[in-house]
């Protein structure tokens, strides 16, 4: 994990989100993932 | 505390009261969640096909970053406050859809500065994923040509990266919307994976390993995830059209380390 942190650190690798969602919404935010999220990541916030 | 995860196999994700943390062993550390991703391996886990370690009820999630809230006598040079991300498998309690985590301090890793607390909760199992497929699965060296099919997911995105990073000439599938995103990753040719005729076309390329990166395909040869397969053209093959490839499941394994 490390070494692919590294590579984001000096801006060689990039990761998008496209979806923050509270935890009330973890059902939601399961299908959206599931679904194909276009590219970009789903998250949740405690 | 109140997570977000299920009563049972198979059965719906919704918001559950699970027990307070135990107290750490001297391994661990636990970790206040900022942010846990969420992935269509969660599903996986969700219906039973992907043990983690845990038993419903259950906090749902295997990725997460936050900040360290606590450490046990032996984790090292980890200390409270720390910012760290972590894929913590197997789990030790609860998923990591969950205010509290415990994971075992080797596979944390420290949280770059720059990266934003909404990524480090996503970043653990696609990019593990990635670099074991790219480099230990694959071995992919320098001049070779890597066909990433499903390259405009999350994880096929990265795999694309990696592998141009490591000098191969990438050729990727995915939809036209991520073309001119998967060129500035790094990809030498994006195929559209709409024209049945993209398999011939990479093929005729001359591939020298290839990896699958589209959920659900290939996903009974998947020991745990949908989201990996590799292909490795056998030594003895000619570099030919139509030429046969060596498969074996994909795989990803949670690695460290601050």
């Amino acid at each position: 994990l490390k070494t692919v942190a590294d590579l984001y650190g000096e801006g060689r690798i990039s990761l998008e989100v496209g979806w923050e969602l509270p935890l009330a919404d973890a059902a939601r935010a399961l299908e959206t993932s599931t679904r194909g999220g276009g590219g970009t990541a789903v998250v949740l916030r405690p | 505390m109140r997570v977000a995860g299920i009563r049972s196999i198979g059965g719906a994700v919704e918001t559950i009261d699970v027990p307070d943390p135990t107290p750490l062993a001297a391994d661990e550390v636990l970790i206040a969640v900022t942010a846990a991703g969420v992935g269509n391996w969660d599903d996986i886990v969700r219906q039973g096909g992907w043990d983690v370690g845990a038993v419903p009820p259950m906090a749902l999630g295997v990725e997460a970053a936050g900040v360290v809230a606590d450490v046990g006598r032996t984790a090292g040079d980890l200390a409270a406050g720390d910012e760290v991300m972590t894929h913590p498998l197997p789990l030790r309690g609860q998923g990591t859809w969950a205010p509290l985590l415990i994971a075992p301090a080797a596979l944390v890793a420290r949280k770059p500065a720059q990266m934003s607390w909404a990524v480090a909760g996503a970043f653990p199992v696609p990019a593990l994923t990635a670099v074991q497929v790219v480099d230990e699965a694959l071995a992919v060296r320098a001049g070779e040509t890597v066909l990433v099919n499903g390259a405009g997911g999350v994880t096929g995105s990265l795999l694309v990266s990696l592998a141009a990073i490591r000098g191969a000439r990438v050729i990727a599938t995915a939809g036209p919307a991520s073309g001119a995103r998967l060129s500035r990753l790094g990809a030498d040719e994006v195929l559209d994976y709409h024209d049945a005729r993209w398999i011939d076309r990479a093929t005729s390329a001359g591939v020298d390993a290839a990896v699958n990166a589209v959920p659900g395909e290939r996903r009974r040869r998947c020991e745990r995830f949908a989201t990996a397969g590799v292909w490795r053209r056998s030594p003895r093959m000619r570099r030919t059209s139509g030429a046969r490839f060596r498969s074996r499941p994909c795989t990803s394994t949670p690695t460290a380390h601050s």
